[in-house]
């Protein structure tokens, strides 16, 4: 167990190498120059050139790489271009914001998911299964930036009882946090039902039921323990890529989390952010998904923790 | 199939059938700008009104559909491909190549998927080309998984024994015993695929990285009028409703198939939702 | 199976709880905002606040609360005293003596002497340092041999006495006071700038009228009011800027009284205007700007001057400006927003598609198409539209090609696109900022002549008019230059652009500038 822990934490780094060697081929490859954005409308070729050296943009490809590689070897990440200020700091004072919003979104999410999905389950055919299903498919259905709008005009504008936008208490938390959890809500929900549906027919269940086991024990040991584990990667998944930022609720609810902070960063062509967001999220979707197959081991051993034998 | 299963196909044959025949039963032209009538309500001559450049929005929409369903149909179609090779061939060959190739597909996995998306937008010229290479750069390698998983269940089972037994070799157990096997299964997946494909495209132009204007698309008519959803709503409900309503029907329809072939059980859940 | 439907309850039941906790709390009926404070939105976070280093309008509006430069402009466009009591120019232009009050000072009481000046304007000039403004003093008699390392002090900056600084020109130059006016030039103290160090950006300090006391990134801005500031306390106990991305939950918060002033997205102008609740609050500002669509003159086909006017007469800019654009604007003549014209234009932008097309027809005989560049902006969109739709009834193919901002900069500066949208704004109130950095060949690329516009006679008028003193012979110079420009049409000249605020009836006092920098936020009231 531990010694899988181990391995799968040691992999992370020729996988860091790879993703850095990815974004940084990636942001070098993309037109646009950093240096226009920094200068201004107005500026000479000579200005140009000084800024453009400044920020260490006129070494070769293989220099740059190679000096970020040994900067963040020493746990650094360096300064973005253009507010000076050192990237990890930036990503440490927006990460509470983004843990927040997704830790909030999920708590929303994860109970009626599960519990929606193993009624409908239970209730397999019936018009209260039908209604649970199709409702979850519209909540997939609906793009982002398009449900947020509407969460936000009907919940600020017309009902006025929460506010559109900020950071503070529970109250501004609460619609980009419900943007991000409907489509989350649904997924949880679908799985939950299918899984269930799975276990339900399983024989070990059918023979508890032969065997006069009251329903109720039945239900919530026997089903849940077993249907819990597409259901928990389910969440991991989403979790892990809600904690790299979500972009578009982000910016209609001027939420100042981590995706907001990216997408600027590649807007503005500010290399060490970029590689900063982007390490830092799949360090952390790596580890989370990691966090969810230990899980699997706790709730059920038969899992076998081989890596790659899933 | 089910009830939903065939309503949502009705649905979306409809939409299928206006949108390819759009020339030929509307009376403007999509890019046509009429600057003496913009932002008109619903009306007759308009059923569903006019952009803030006098432009159908009926129109509009259903030309828009060719691009969104197309796009989207031939960028899973594409990732399917993709994933199918390289999910059968990890599966069935394993060792060293699988771990490869999955770490590979770990890597794209971990990758904010939007920013993949973005970057292979920003890196080939923009048009609905880049927006498919882009959609299928992200989505295949889900697919991969998914029929890594399939071919690692079906490989211990008692027919490929059988047909290793009869001294089959490796190419012949691939094509003619597993494939057939899997294609089912990466069909409905697709299916589940197509409603993301076309919000991922609406998200791509909500960035301004997909077709190029005036070309309509779903999602650009969305992104482009959002702001008019105090002043001007009929600018922004139709297409919205559309696109949920194409992408409630391709979810719907998966779901269906999925069920009818007894498919994607929990095992093939985990990853692929 | 009775028991599942219990715990599907339960669950809504803590959804439920967990809603009407935030709906009834007593926290939801207090409002988000600090009493006393003028709330605002800012629709980017400011990248920095370094005077030297600023060169985006969020930056310099924030600024111009928090520092002073030695002048600064007033609401009719004169150059006005801030720090410098008054100013005395000799040498035919070329020497400037400036005596500075004595009452300004920076937030450690420490009072504002010429050293400070002397320091802060060296510092823009500095080799060693990044500051992208050095344009703006560069016209200082040393400055060019200090910026290349050839000399260790800036000659043409000298310190009389504590309070008298006389600064001395290359040669003359008739808008350098206007220069001084900008973000560039403000005053920083040294000791400041030393201790934060790289970090002066994001903890500046200034002798302005409000002080930052708070900046939550990507959130809001706290301005504080200077009690001691020479001018008088502002009437406001402070300022926040919000920052807020999108237009739609800016509208949203402002019509729930949590902003105080917004500027009007374009698509809810209509609606605020009509409105009776709000028509009455609303402010216009007829700005210093010019909207264009650039040609790139340097290759073929639009180095063509016949087809440049043929695309020129082939768009009905008067229709598009009261139709789309809901008259949000005037119409231009050349380049120098009207505000600034005190001249007549010989030349009229005509529509006549008629003879438009004809000579699209003659001179592209066959098949072209020209690429359009835009960024995914939507109003750039929407105007590259109804422009793509015009120059094809004419005959013109032209494709667009949207590029986010950063990779269509790098576009336009290196001259990739045949044509291109754009805008150019005032830094300082004067014609020779709509004329040198855009059309003088000196200036081609990332510097402004983005068009790559070359013609000796407009380059040694605009030269000619830098130099003049007495403002006939600069306004002739001026004039002569622009209606070359107009009549060989550069850029299709599209109009200035008027632009509109709203704000809550609560908002005493409310002005409205054309330039970012002019508001000091000393009137406005509750």
């Amino acid at each position: 167990m531990s010694a899988y822990v181990i391995k799968r934490i040691i992999l992370l780094i020729p996988m860091l190498l790879g993703i850095t060697m990815i974004t940084f081929a990636l942001t070098k490859a993309l037109p646009g120059d950093p240096v226009y954005t920094l200068v201004g409308e107005r500026s000479s070729p000579e200005i140009v050139e000084k800024v453009r050296k400044e920020i260490g943009a006129d070494k070769g490809t293989m220099r740059q790489y190679i000096g970020y590689v040994s900067l963040l070897a020493k746990g650094e990440m360096g300064r973005s271009y253009y507010t000076n200020r050192k990237v990890l700091d930036d990503i440490k004072s927006r990460f509470p914001k983004t843990l927040a919003l997704a830790a909030m979104a999920m708590i929303i999410a994860v109970p009626p998911g599960i519990g929606l999905g193993l009624f409908a389950a239970l209730r397999k055919g019936a018009v209260s299964d039908r209604i649970i299903s199709t409702a979850s498919m519209i909540f997939i259905s609906l793009p982002v930036f398009w449900s947020g709008l509407l969460i936000m005009l009907f919940f600020s504008l017309s009902l006025k009882i929460l506010p559109p936008s900020g950071t503070g208490g529970l109250r501004y938390i609460l619609l980009p946090s419900l943007t991000l959890a409907l489509p989350a809500l649904a997924t949880i929900i679908r799985v939950t039902r299918v899984s269930v549906l799975d276990v339900v027919n399983m024989p070990f269940i059918r023979t508890a039921r032969a065997k006069g086991i009251k329903e109720k024990s039945i239900n919530m040991l026997h089903i849940m323990k077993n249907a819990l584990i597409p259901v928990l990667t389910v969440i991991g998944l989403d979790f892990g890529s809600y904690l790299n930022g979500a972009v578009l609720t982000e910016t209609i609810f001027g939420w100042d989390g981590i995706g907001r902070f990216t997408m600027e960063g590649i807007i503005k062509r500010d290399y060490p952010v970029i590689m900063g967001c982007i390490i830092v999220g799949t360090v952390l979707f790596v580890l989370i998904n990691l966090l969810v197959d230990v899980i699997y081991h706790y709730i059920d051993p038969r899992v076998r923790l081989h890596g790659t034998d899933r | 199939m089910g009830l939903t299963g065939k309503i949502s196909t009705c649905i979306l044959a409809c939409i299928f059938f206006f949108s390819l025949i759009s020339p030929a039963v509307v009376r403007y032209s999509p890019d046509a700008i009429d600057l003496d009538s913009i932002r008109q309500p619903p009306s007759f001559q308009h059923p569903l009104g006019t952009d803030n450049k006098g432009r159908d929005i009926l129109t509009r929409i259903l030309y828009g559909g060719r691009i969104s369903i197309g796009v989207s149909v031939i960028a899973a179609l594409l990732s399917m491909g993709i994933g199918l090779a390289v999910g059968m061939l990890s599966g069935f060959i394993g060792g060293k190549t699988d771990f490869l190739f999955m770490a590979l597909v770990d890597l794209i996995l971990a990758f904010p998927s939007l920013l993949l998306a973005i970057g292979v937008s920003v890196l080939l010229p923009p048009g609905i080309y880049t927006v498919m290479i882009a959609l299928s750069a992200v989505g295949w390698a889900s697919f991969a998984r998914l029929m890594r998983g399939q071919v690692l269940c079906l490989k211990e089972s008692a027919f490929i024994e059988a047909a290793r037994a009869v001294g089959c070799g490796k190419i012949r157990i691939m094509f003619v015993h597993l494939l057939p096997q899997c294609v089912p299964l990466a069909l409905v997946m697709t299916g589940l695929k197509l409603g993301g494909y076309i919000l991922t495209e609406s998200a791509l132009s909500f960035l301004g990285l997909g077709a190029q204007p005036p070309t309509a698309t779903w999602g650009s008519m969305v992104s482009a009028n959002r702001a008019y959803i105090n002043s001007a709503p009929w600018m922004v409900f139709p297409p919205g409703i559309i696109i949920a309503l194409t992408a409630l029907c391709f979810n719907l329809l998966g779901d269906d198939l999925r069920e009818k072939f007894d498919i994607g059980s929990r095992h093939d859940l985990k990853k692929h939702v | 199976m009775r028991n599942i439907v219990s715990i599907k309850r339960r669950d809504i039941i803590a959804v439920l709880c967990l809603f009407g906790l935030s709906v009834f709390s007593p926290a939801c009926t207090s409002r988000n905002r600090i009493e006393g404070f003028i709330h605002y939105r800012l629709n980017n976070n400011p990248t920095t606040l370094d005077p030297a280093l600023i060169v985006d309008v969020t930056g310099g509006l924030i600024a111009a609360k928090l520092f002073n430069g030695l002048v600064r402009l007033d609401e009719k466009l004169n150059v006005i005293p801030d720090i410098a009591e008054r100013w005395e120019i000799k040498q035919e232009g070329t020497e400037y003596l400036f005596f500075l009050k004595h009452n300004v000072k920076f937030p450690n009481n420490r009072g504002v002497t010429a050293y400070d000046i002397k320091y802060s304007f060296k510092r823009i000039l500095d080799p060693g340092g990044r500051s992208p403004n050095s344009w703006v003093l560069d016209k200082i008699l040393g400055a060019r041999e200090y910026m290349n390392g050839k000399a260790m002090d800036v000659a043409g900056i000298e310190v009389e006495d504590r309070y008298t600084l006389k600064i001395k020109l290359a040669k003359p130059f008739s808008p350098f006071l206007n220069l001084l006016t900008m973000t560039a030039a403000y005053i920083v103290p040294e000791e400041e700038v030393k201790r934060w160090g790289g970090d002066f950006g994001t903890h500046p300090v200034g002798s302005g009228p409000f002080r930052l006391t708070e900046w939550r990134h990507n959130n809001r801005l706290v301005l504080e009011r200077n009690e001691e500031y020479f001018g008088g306390p502002a009437m406001i106990n402070g300022i926040v800027y919000r920052i807020i991305p999108e237009d739609l939950t800016a509208v949203s918060e402002f019509e729930l009284g949590n902003l105080d002033v917004i500027s009007i997205p374009s698509y809810e102008y209509s609606r605020y205007v009509k409105s009776p609740k709000w028509g009455s609050l609303v402010s216009a500002i007829e700005g210093l700007n010019t909207y264009y669509l650039g040609f790139n003159c340097s290759r073929p086909p639009f180095n063509n001057m016949s087809l440049r006017k043929a695309v020129s007469e082939s768009i009905d800019r008067k229709k598009i400006l009261e139709t789309f654009y809901e008259g949000r604007g005037r119409l231009a003549k050349g380049p120098v927003p009207d505000l600034l014209r005190r001249w007549d234009m010989n030349v009229t932008n005509r529509y006549d598609p008629v003879s438009g097309r004809k000579i699209i027809e003659r001179e592209i005989a066959g098949k072209l198409t020209a690429n359009f560049y835009i960024t995914p902006d939507q109003e750039m969109v929407d105007i590259a539209e109804v422009i793509q739709s015009y120059l094809k009834k004419a005959g013109l193919d032209v494709s667009i090609k949207q590029l986010e901002w950063s990779a269509y900069k790098a576009a336009i500066n290196n001259g990739e696109a045949d044509l291109f949208w754009i805008s150019w704004w005032a830094d300082y109130p004067d014609p020779e900022n709509f004329l040198f950095p855009l059309f003088h060949s000196s200036n081609h690329g990332a510097s402004g002549n983005r068009t790559r516009y070359a013609n000796k006679d407009v380059d040694r008028l605009i030269e000619a008019g830098q130099r003049a003193v007495a403002s006939s012979e600069r306004d002739r110079a001026y004039s002569a230059a622009e209606n070359i420009i107009a009549e060989e049409s550069p850029w299709v000249f599209f109009w200035h652009r008027t632009d509109y605020t709203v704000r809550q009836p609560s908002v005493k006092n409310y002005k409205i500038y054309p330039i970012y920098s002019m508001d000091k936020g000393l009137e406005i009231s509750f």
